[in-house]
């Protein structure tokens, strides 16, 4: 299983046959993955402006109230729906599809049916966000797409989890890579949390607090077992794959893959505490929840010596710039998660906007900024051609950064104030919602900053797509 | 092998534990008093309420107003200081609801006990613009709920909401706003949120 | 699109074959993915000791979180590590003690009889001031057969008419649970009946022990008045 390779330098015939061998893979891929990444994009960009109207609506709260498809309840929902599910699983797949052709050394085969999934994925996407905005969600948070949106979504993960098992067994590459640990984790595990969560949450109800329970379970899953496998799998290929080195050790990376999976899976339940909940379930999530802090951490130590000595790369390489800003985020978002979920932090962090700081650090500091980083990586090797624009990569790279950490500063103050003033009962209601205002103002700022930033990538993507920018080698 | 292996147990571990056995514990779950008649607690919903039920849902409530009360150890009791219900809420106090609203977002206060709150007259108000009755309010007026249409016979409708000052001015001479079902329902749901019973489980 | 290397990549493959291709043209066509690294590799440093230390300690606070966190498992307890309920094997003797512990269990009696005592005029008969908890038809015994087994049939109660049934308690409740809420229903709302004992209960208990603690063996009301 773990042969060690030799370290020699390649010779030039070596290189010219592994160059050759990834012509072959990358084309192999080119239709599936550009859909996939394509698509995502767009659910990016539409995901963008119903975060923008949310954002703004809390503070213009008359703004676009006269007909009931663009109230803050259904356009909030519609954003969240269509990023994480339209933008992250889609990108996230796009990535798994190519990363995991390229690790097995093997070309893709039902390259055609990835593309009919991403269609049909789509149309669940496109189903389901315009459900809610007709009034049909089901207000089970993250499962609000109504029916039939759900089973179109089921069906073309369960395609694409047997096409990625399928191609997997097809490998030539014997050496499992923790990669492609993180991928099959997350293929395997989203089909039957998602089945599972829509049969006990929608189709055969569980009773009261259960079906919270289960709703959470899912809820946190999707990012413990779904983003953020595919986020640390992307990094953990990208990183060496840029500089050149290979991951420190084999060692942290099994710790820090099945520690992710073992405790993960149990950390959905801090979002009820202090709810109606038996004591025990909570705290097995605040046990589930702390233990994270191992996996964070072997990932983290992981990356930070394989990125030893190469910092200076993150000059050159955008595609190491997006990741290792992602990388650590996901160090700092976790951490802070951990810490969150114990009663004490809870109790002044629960039900204000620190939560919606954090969720963003995650979706966005960690997983999208990854997911940028594997598009600017892959997106040249599929079409062929290099990135039109260096600035308007770095414009993207700054806009979404600053972006973010705007965003995740001003509400994590803003979010704090509120939880303190919350639990005093002294403070009245009103006051708080006042003096929280300029934050949410701030966001709104930051949001157009992130906003801004995608509409510049979805430009450079568009050029890239339709044939602006040099070709590899100067063309033939 | 070993690897699916693997993601099967952690996938199956948490599953049980946070699935499977709440399910055991809590799903038998049922209301006090003759359960399915109105004697019971929580009693079950009336056609309206439950109907209100689903605009609530339908235009995410729940982003911004929780339905549950916290106990007296958790928050500096701040939940019942605020006056937001008299007791902690219980697994027993949502054995009726599909789907469960408890909401993890206080943008707004608490609803678990608004029904004892506020009447009729007051929410139609509120939801056809908050800021009618809480100046500061950021809540977004739900104005598609109801409907503008001239009055009959130049005579208001007993069902017209009577809106005070730049909110009556906003609307044509002569024409009055009237609560669609939609509104009626929502807000006799509303009116619905009670957790005042007291249930031995729910003492401290 | 017309690249040749991403529609037909088996030409390129075909390099084998072909080996009079400069071996110069396949950098020039490749460009980046010439210059790639190689897929990415593991390493084998050995996981650094403070790590090992720190996940040691990590497991350990877990166990001991868990432990002192845990609720007893119980469906009703909400707020560890509160200790709630600590008093569940505790059994009252004191009229005090008895009053104290029927007026929690008391609340499922309000359901009906509504924590004020006054029930529902014509639905469910109240308790405050009437002549079967306080006044002339209170005996102990009669009481106690009511809530052991329940009622059915029509009842009067201070005059009015009644005749929704209600169950027994006596299969659920012990003997001092329900020596407790009657004890706590003869003292509320300002009455000042006698309290009810455990030893009470079990005399009665003792008496009807041929009888089922199930609604079909309700008892009567002219059934009580003969006891």
């Amino acid at each position: 299983m773990r042969e060690m390779k030799p370290n020699a330098v390649p010779t030039a015939e070596e290189m010219r046959r592994a160059s050759l061998e990834r012509v072959a893979i990358d084309a192999s891929c080119r239709r599936a993955v550009l859909t996939w990444y394509a698509s995502a994009v767009f659910w990016l960009l539409v995901g963008s402006t119903f975060a923008l109207l949310a954002s703004f609506k809390m503070h213009i709260p008359d703004w676009l109230t006269e007909s009931g498809w663009l109230t803050f309840g259904r356009v909030r929902p519609a954003h969240l729906n269509t990023v994480a599910f339209g933008w992250g699983s889609m990108a996230g797949i796009a990535s798994a599809i190519w990363m995991m052709a390229r690790l097995g050394r093997v070309e893709l085969k039902y390259g055609g049916l990835l593309v009919v999934a991403a269609m049909i994925w789509n149309i669940g996407i496109a189903v389901g966000a315009g459900g809610i905005l007709l009034g049909h969600s089901t207000s089970i948070e993250w499962l609000e797409m109504p029916r039939p949106a759900p089973i179109i979504l089921a069906v073309s993960l369960l395609i694409v989890s047997a096409c990625i098992f399928v191609n997997f067994t097809r490998r030539r590459e014997r050496h499992v890579y923790v990669s492609q640990w993180y991928i099959l984790g997350a293929m395997f595990w989203m089909p039957m949390l998602y089945i599972t969560a829509q049969w006990l949450c929608v189709e055969l109800p569980a009773r009261g607090v259960v079906q919270s329970a289960v709703n959470w379970w899912f809820a946190h899953n999707v990012l413990g077992l779904w983003v953020t496998p595919m986020g640390l799998a992307t990094a953990y290929y990208l990183i060496p794959k840029v500089i050149g080195r290979p991951v420190y050790s084999y060692y942290l990376s099994i710790i820090g893959f099945w520690s992710l999976a073992l405790f993960y899976s149990w950390a959905g339940m801090h979002h009820l505490v202090g709810g109606p909940m038996p004591a025990w379930m909570i705290s097995a999530s605040i046990v589930g929840s702390m233990m994270m802090l191992v996996p964070v951490g072997a990932v983290a130590v992981n990356h930070h010596f394989t990125m030893q000595g190469h910092f200076h790369e993150l000059k050159h390489s955008p595609t190491l710039r997006f990741v290792v800003f992602g990388a650590m985020s996901y160090t700092v978002v976790s951490v802070q998660g951990a810490f969150e979920s114990l009663r004490q932090f809870s109790e002044v962090a629960h039900f204000t906007h620190y939560t919606i700081a954090h969720a963003h650090l995650g979706m966005y500091g960690f997983f999208t900024m990854v997911m940028f980083g594997s598009g600017y990586y892959m997106i040249p090797r599929m079409t062929g051609r290099e990135w039109a624009s260096n600035w308007l990569i770095r414009l993207h790279f700054w806009s979404c950064a600053l972006g973010i950490i705007m965003y995740f500063v001003t509400l994590t103050y803003g979010g704090w104030l509120q939880g303190l003033m919350l639990i005093n009962p002294d403070v009245k209601f009103i006051e708080i919602v006042v003096k929280l205002t300029p934050y949410l103002h701030g966001r709104s700022m930051a949001g157009c900053l992130m906003t801004f930033g995608h509409v510049v990538f979805g430009l450079s993507l568009v050029l890239n797509l339709s044939g602006v920018g040099k070709r590899f080698g100067g063309g033939r | 092998m070993i690897l699916f292996l693997g993601f099967v147990l952690t996938f199956g571990s948490s599953w049980a534990g946070l699935v499977y056995a709440p399910r055991l514990q809590l799903g038998g779950l049922d209301s006090v008093g003759e359960a399915g008649t109105a004697q019971a607690y929580p009693r079950v919903r009336t056609e309206q309420e439950e109907r209100g039920k689903r605009v609530y849902e339908a235009n995410g409530c729940l982003y911004c107003h929780s339905q549950q009360i916290r106990s007296t150890t958790f928050g500096n009791n701040a939940d019942i200081a605020r006056g937001w219900g008299r007791r902690r809420s219980v697994p027993r106090d949502y054995v009726n609801d599909q789907p469960i609203l408890l909401g993890t977002m206080r943008t707004g206060p608490d609803l678990a006990n608004v029904g004892q709150r506020w009447s009729a007259d007051w929410q139609h108000k509120h939801l056809y613009n908050p800021r009618m009755m809480v100046p500061k309010s950021i809540m977004p007026s739900l104005r598609f709920l109801y409907e503008i249409r001239p009055m009959v016979d130049g005579k208001p409708s007993p069902e017209a909401i009577a809106l005070t000052g730049a909110w009556a001015a906003e609307i044509p001479e002569g024409s009055e706003v009237i609560p669609t079902e939609d509104a009626k329902a929502l807000v006799a749901y509303l009116l619905s949120l009670d957790q005042s019973a007291d249930l031995p489980e729910a003492r401290e | 699109m017309t690249e040749p290397n991403a529609e037909k990549p088996e030409e390129l493959i075909d390099f084998d074959q072909n080996p009079d291709q400069t071996a110069m043209d396949v950098p020039q066509m490749m460009g980046p993915l010439y210059r790639e690294h190689d897929e990415p590799r593991d390493g084998f440093e050995p996981v650094p000791l403070w790590m090992a230390g720190v996940f040691g300690l990590l497991i350990f606070w877990a166990g001991w979180y868990f432990a002192t966190h845990s609720g007893d498992y119980r469906a009703d307890v909400y707020d560890a590590p509160v200790p709630r309920n600590t008093d569940a094997g505790f059994i009252p003797h004191t009229p005090e003690q008895l009053t104290e512990a029927g007026r929690q269990l008391y609340i499922q009696c309000a359901v009906c009889h509504k924590s004020s005592g006054e029930g529902i005029p014509g639905v469910h008969p109240p308790l405050k001031d009437t002549d079967w908890v306080v006044g002339k038809e209170a005996k102990p015994e009669r009481l106690i057969r009511i809530v052991l087994f329940g009622v059915k049939g029509e009842m009067t109660v201070n005059g009015q008419k009644y005749t929704v049934p209600m169950s027994g308690y006596g299969g659920q409740w012990k003997d001092h649970q329900v020596a407790a809420v009657l004890t706590y229903i003869r003292q509320a709302w300002g009455h000042k009946g006698e309290p009810i004992t455990a030893e009470d209960v079990a005399k009665v208990r003792a008496e009807e022990s041929a009888r089922k603690y199930i609604d079909s063996e309700s008892f009567t009301v002219p059934e009580l008045l003969k006891k």
